[in-house]
């Protein structure tokens, strides 16, 4: 009797180790799996996963607001483009001599008429807008850039599918194929895709042929590619990460090894930055550079600047995005920032100014005083407030201070900008489209095009 | 075969009854006509949110938003058409491939009439919303109700069908020597452990529940982990899914009707606290503790006894059904309330003795404890007689063999469900080997006694109608009642919660009683209206399951894609672990649902209608009087089935 209690109790016991080890295993194992796959999966490493799971609303609610300084009516603006009836839904556009004729041109990606249009200027000062090519469902990103080496200008384009949110697969990336007499034949790379939201050219494996990275937007499920061409008009994608939200995409030969590298900005949740190293071969080692522990910051874009002039490639990068708000509204942690490039894949974030809603900003030497200052836009700002901006501009004092000023509260919902000379006046004017996908409707515009008139503005 | 020749004419009449009514509406179809309807969506309902029609009518239907993007999915027509807030052209997908380009159109033209066979047989069509929208999105919802609607009429037709058999059976009984309905005492059921003993052995081992409880434990702690670090977005984030949707269906549809309270098994709620107390996961601690014959850590206090009663677990769940919108739309809000769950329990463990927080607090144990009177699988004594010279109380006590049980049960008492958490303790502890595993007839239980548990019966079904009626109903403006997560309706949702205490403390309650007075007049019972009522709440306890049956079940279909995409993406992180990333979100079979729902609440019903016959005969032991007693109750019944059916038909 005393036996079997004995070995029944050595039983229990062994039983007891194995349980309690099955379950510390667990305890510590589960998590420890879920960080090294994350970190596998993004590139991020174990502080910046379990910081950002941990941290909530961080540094950039606490950062300061740029001096207001006076208003300089330094821009005319004037609409291009057709006429509208419709509230328009402008997602992206881009300053370019398309027909190589001297002449700066606009191309657009039109949501709410789901066509990729160019807006010529022939002659010099009347513009004309052409849609190009069939029905491209909500186009959010188009580029114009010689993809098949003719000679002449192509247009790589991202389509989401539809604007507002989903899941499924309905995004596509489109290359419009110029036969050089403006005719466009349209090349579906990839179809079937989560929304694709940007898309961007270069030879990213080294062969001399031009390739493409792209970010797919999807709503929760959302991926990074980058296509190989092999030639012929035949690609391979390749996925990088299969985040959601990712809206911008830029290559930067960011290590200076003489490949380029791929940075991308994701939103929703996320509010990240990668950079994806390049081996010169196409193949890629992920980098988280920056990311906000406001899971609501808003990222909105990135344009890639040296905005200080130290020789390397800053980013300035806002966050306005209130698209998932109901209405669309601005936060106050809303606003430009300056990601300063310290070298070493390091960036470090400098808040420049507030703006609700900043959709876009580039940096410009607006007074042309040697520095870069900058111009900013806003699709989701206080609009039922006559003042409230649309368009503004942030003077650099050389010491990268910077002084908030006016341009325009007329248009609102201001989602894109793009640069460029388009009078040669040796001035840089600016080029605007509209998203008017919310309330109100009162102060609309598809695009814009707002003439740079500094010298004799000043006088 | 007498049983035989009884069931096969009652069968019969109940089909008549079913398809006479069908078919008779099949011969008054209308001529179609073209109906134009704009839809307005917003967040989070359409107006209207219920389309009438007609069989072949043509539907032209134009949309607008009021707010921001939105669809219309109505996937038994393959259509999402999504709409925009500035534009009245909308982009039409098929529902089952959005991979095909979309028509982009200013009317979606839709013929009312379904194909094949299913145009006399489906009439309820739930559209939905398929842009995401807000936090409540996934309540975004309206019917399109195409007559003649078959499943309304065979359903009510079926209804009536049952309670006139019903009513016969009883009459028929009269006249023979046998009683109409088996009473539950005869039904003790089948000895499951003594003609499987590798079972009975099997559950014998000390490491048996622990191992169970471990692996409840891996799902506690997978759900604490991805509510509490995973995405905010309820339908991507795996904690939320495997809570509201697999565990509720399984609890609901499964566990409880079959095995009755089989989940506090493997619950690993107490196990931490348990396993402190006992300072042991697997062996068995001799000793002396509050006359136990084991040995026990911590305070060992003994529970006040005014709280002995099921009064503080009814509050417990009603706090937690108030706020079940909240724990639904927000995933750490779930995370929170199973740590605050389990740090409770685990605090109560070291302060009272044995499952304290099971017993007197669990809200989780409210619901299944009531329903697990119904449920096959019960655990009782193997032999009475055994029981009954029985000095020891092992079971209860404890012994060398086993922990005392930790729901402070006697074995030997235990004729009842709802107390016992089959932890198969006292499986173990027993030195006669007298307790065992009994499978019975479905619903074997049905008088209550104890004023708390009625009001918990009547608690379950006025709940289980509440949550169908505000998540599965159309209309948005309820749902702006307990819109407390974007909305910030603080004061309706006061109003909501005001609402439903009421409904369940007092008003459902009030004409319970009002009802129990009528039949206690017409029948001139003896006992009072008050202990006849809380008798008869036992009669609740069917339908109440079987309308939470149909409740967890609508659920489960309509989100079972993002049960497979947050498998595949548990934390929302991005991953894509079964390359289902992506998957279009399709409901299953919608054309079924209101079919399988309308079967629940006529099988409810059923049950509901013999066990508050069984109620009354057992308590007033006269035919004649139980006959007219039940009248006005099964017909009170009768009216909440047929609200019911007609809520999930029409």
């Amino acid at each position: 009797m005393r036996e079997t209690r004995q070995v029944r109790e050595k039983t229990s016991k062994r039983f007891s180790m194995i349980i309690l080890l099955a379950a510390i295993l667990l305890t510590v194992g589960l998590p420890l799996g879920f960080l090294q796959f994350e970190s596998s999966k993004t590139g991020k490493t174990w502080s910046q996963i379990i910081d950002k799971l941990f941290t909530r609303k961080g540094e950039e609610l606490t950062t300061l607001d740029a001096p207001r300084g006076k208003k300089i009516d330094f821009l005319s603006p004037r609409p291009i483009g057709e006429p509208f009836t419709k509230p328009p839904m402008i997602s992206n556009l881009q300053a370019v001599d398309l027909d190589k004729d001297g002449l700066l041109d606009v191309i657009v990606c039109d949501a709410l008429n789901n066509k990729v249009t160019w807006i010529r200027q022939f002659p010099a000062g009347a513009y004309t807008e052409h849609a190009l090519g069939d029905i491209i469902l909500a186009p959010s990103h188009v580029e114009a850039v010689d993809f098949d080496k003719d000679g002449d200008l192509d247009l790589i384009v991202s389509s989401l599918g539809m604007v507002f949110p989903s899941n499924d697969k309905i995004g596509s990336i489109i290359i419009l194929e110029n036969d050089g007499r403006m005719n466009f034949t349209k090349h579906v790379i990839v179809d079937k895709i989560a929304r694709a939201s940007a898309v961007t050219a270069g030879d990213l494996d080294g062969d001399g042929d031009l390739d493409l990275a792209a970010v797919q937007f999807g709503y929760d499920d959302g991926e990074t590619r980058w296509i190989e061409n092999l030639g012929n008009w035949k690609f391979e994608s390749h996925i990088l990460q299969s985040l959601s939200g990712g809206i911008n995409c830029e290559l930067i030969d960011i290590d200076g090894d003489g490949d380029l590298d791929i940075i991308t900005l994701m939103s929703q949740e996320w509010e990240e930055i990668y950079l994806f190293l390049n081996n010169g071969k196409g193949g890629f080692e992920a980098k988280l550079v920056y990311g906000s522990t406001n899971e609501d910051f808003g990222s909105s874009s990135i344009s890639l600047v040296d905005l200080d002039k130290d020789g390397d490639i800053d980013m300035l990068y806002t966050n306005g995005d209130a698209f998932d708000y109901i209405p669309p509204r601005p936060r106050p942690w809303h606003g430009i920032n300056w990601l300063e490039n310290k070298g070493n894949y390091k960036f470090e974030f400098h808040r420049i100014a507030n703006f609700g809603g900043a959709y876009g900003a580039r940096g410009l030497d607006v007074d042309g005083d040697g520095d870069l200052d900058i111009v900013a836009v806003s699709a989701f700002n206080l609009w039922e407030k006559p003042t409230t901006q649309s368009f503004i501009w942030l003077e650099n004092d050389g010491k990268m201070h910077f002084t908030s000023h006016d341009i325009a509260n007329n248009p609102t919902h201001i989602l894109c900008l793009s640069l460029g000379d388009f009078n040669n006046d040796g001035q840089i004017d600016i080029v605007t489209g509209g998203m008017h996908a919310y309330p109100p409707y009162d102060r609309m515009a598809r695009v814009t095009l707002w003439m740079n008139n500094w010298r004799s503005a000043v006088k | 075969m007498n049983r035989r020749r009884t069931i096969l004419p009652e069968v019969l009449f109940l089909l008549v009854c079913g398809t006479l009514p069908a078919f008779i509406s099949q011969l008054r179809v209308e001529k179609p006509i073209s109906r134009y309807i704009t839809i307005d969506s917003f967040r989070y309902g359409k107006e209207p949110s219920v389309i009438y029609c007609n069989r072949g009518d043509t539907l032209h239907l134009t949309f607008r938003s009021r707010d921001t993007g939105h669809s219309f999915f109505l996937q038994e027509f393959d259509m999402d058409v999504k709409v925009s807030p500035s534009d009245e052209k909308v982009l039409q997908f098929h529902s089952s491939n959005p991979q095909i380009p979309p028509i982009i159109r200013d009317t979606v033209v839709l013929v009312a009439e379904h194909p094949g066979l299913l145009k006399y047989l489906v009439s309820k069509s739930n559209f939905r919303c398929h842009v995401y929208c807000g936090p409540m999105h996934a309540f975004e919802q309206g019917n399109l109700v195409i007559g003649p609607n078959t499943l309304l009429h065979s359903g009510l037709g079926m209804l009536f069908g049952l309670f006139f058999v019903g009513i016969r059976r009883i009459k028929t009984s009269f006249n023979s020597s046998t009683l109409a309905i088996d009473f539950p005492e005869n039904d003790a059921g089948r000895d499951i452990l003594t003609k499987h003993p590798r079972i009975k052995n099997l559950i014998k081992k000390n490491w048996f529940q622990p191992s169970l409880m471990l692996f409840g434990g891996v799902f506690l702690y997978i759900v604490l982990l991805t509510t509490l670090l995973g995405t905010k977005v309820s339908g991507r984030n795996l904690g939320v899914m495997l809570v509201w949707t697999v565990w509720l269906f399984l609890l609901i549809s499964v566990l409880t009707p079959f095995g009755s309270r089989v989940w506090c098994l493997m619950c690993p709620l107490p196990s931490v606290g348990e396993f402190l107390q006992r300072r042991s996961i697997t062996g068995v601690r001799i000793g002396s503790t509050n006359g136990y014959r084991n040995q026990f850590f911590g305070l060992n206090l003994t529970w006040p006894k005014w709280l002995t009663n099921g009064w503080l677990r009814l509050i417990a769940f009603l706090v937690a059904g108030t706020l079940s919108t909240t724990f639904v739309a927000q995933p750490s809000a779930t995370g929170y309330a199973i740590l605050a769950f389990v740090v409770t329990s685990t605090a109560l463990s070291l302060i009272f003795k044995l499952r304290s927080f099971c017993q007197f607090i669990c809200p989780i144990n409210t619901f299944i404890g009531s329903y697990a009177r119904l449920g096959s699988l019960a655990l009782r004594r193997t032999s009475s007689e055994v029981c009954h010279g029985c000095k020891g109380d092992f079971c209860e006590k404890g012994s060398h063999l086993g922990w005392p049980c930790p729901y402070d049960l006697n074995v030997r008492n235990i004729d009842t469900n709802i107390d016992c958490g089959m932890c198969t303790e006292c499986i173990r502890s027993c030195t006669y080997d007298n307790v065992t595993f009994r499978w019975r007839k479905f619903g074997s239980e049905a008088d209550i006694k104890d004023m708390s548990l009625g009001w918990t019966a009547m608690a379950m079904l006025v709940l289980g109608m509440a949550y169908t009626i505000v998540y599965l109903g159309h209309w948005s403006s309820i749902r702006d009642y307990v819109n407390i997560i974007d909305k910030g309706n603080w004061w309706l949702f006061a109003v909501y919660a005001v609402v439903i205490w009421s409904s369940v403390l007092l008003i459902f309650p009030l004409l319970m009683y009002a009802v129990t007075r009528i039949s206690k007049w017409i029948s001139g019972a003896l006992q009072s209206t008050f202990e006849l009522m809380i008798a008869s709440t036992g009669a609740l306890l069917p339908l109440g399951l079987f309308v939470w049956i149909a409740f967890s079940l609508q659920m489960l279909f309509v989100n079972f894609t993002f049960i497979e995409q947050s498998l595949n993406d548990p934390f929302g992180w991005g991953w894509n672990l079964f390359g289902l990333a992506g998957i279009p979100w399709v409901q299953l079979v919608p054309q079924a649902v209101p079919w399988l729902q309308v079967v629940l609440v006529l099988v409810g019903f059923g049950f509901s209608f013999r066990n508050l016959w069984r109620i009354w005969i057992n308590k007033t032991q006269d035919g004649s009087i139980a006959l007219k007693g039940l009248l006005p109750l099964a017909s009170f019944l009768l009216i909440i089935a047929a609200a019911l059916i007609q809520f999930y038909a029409n």
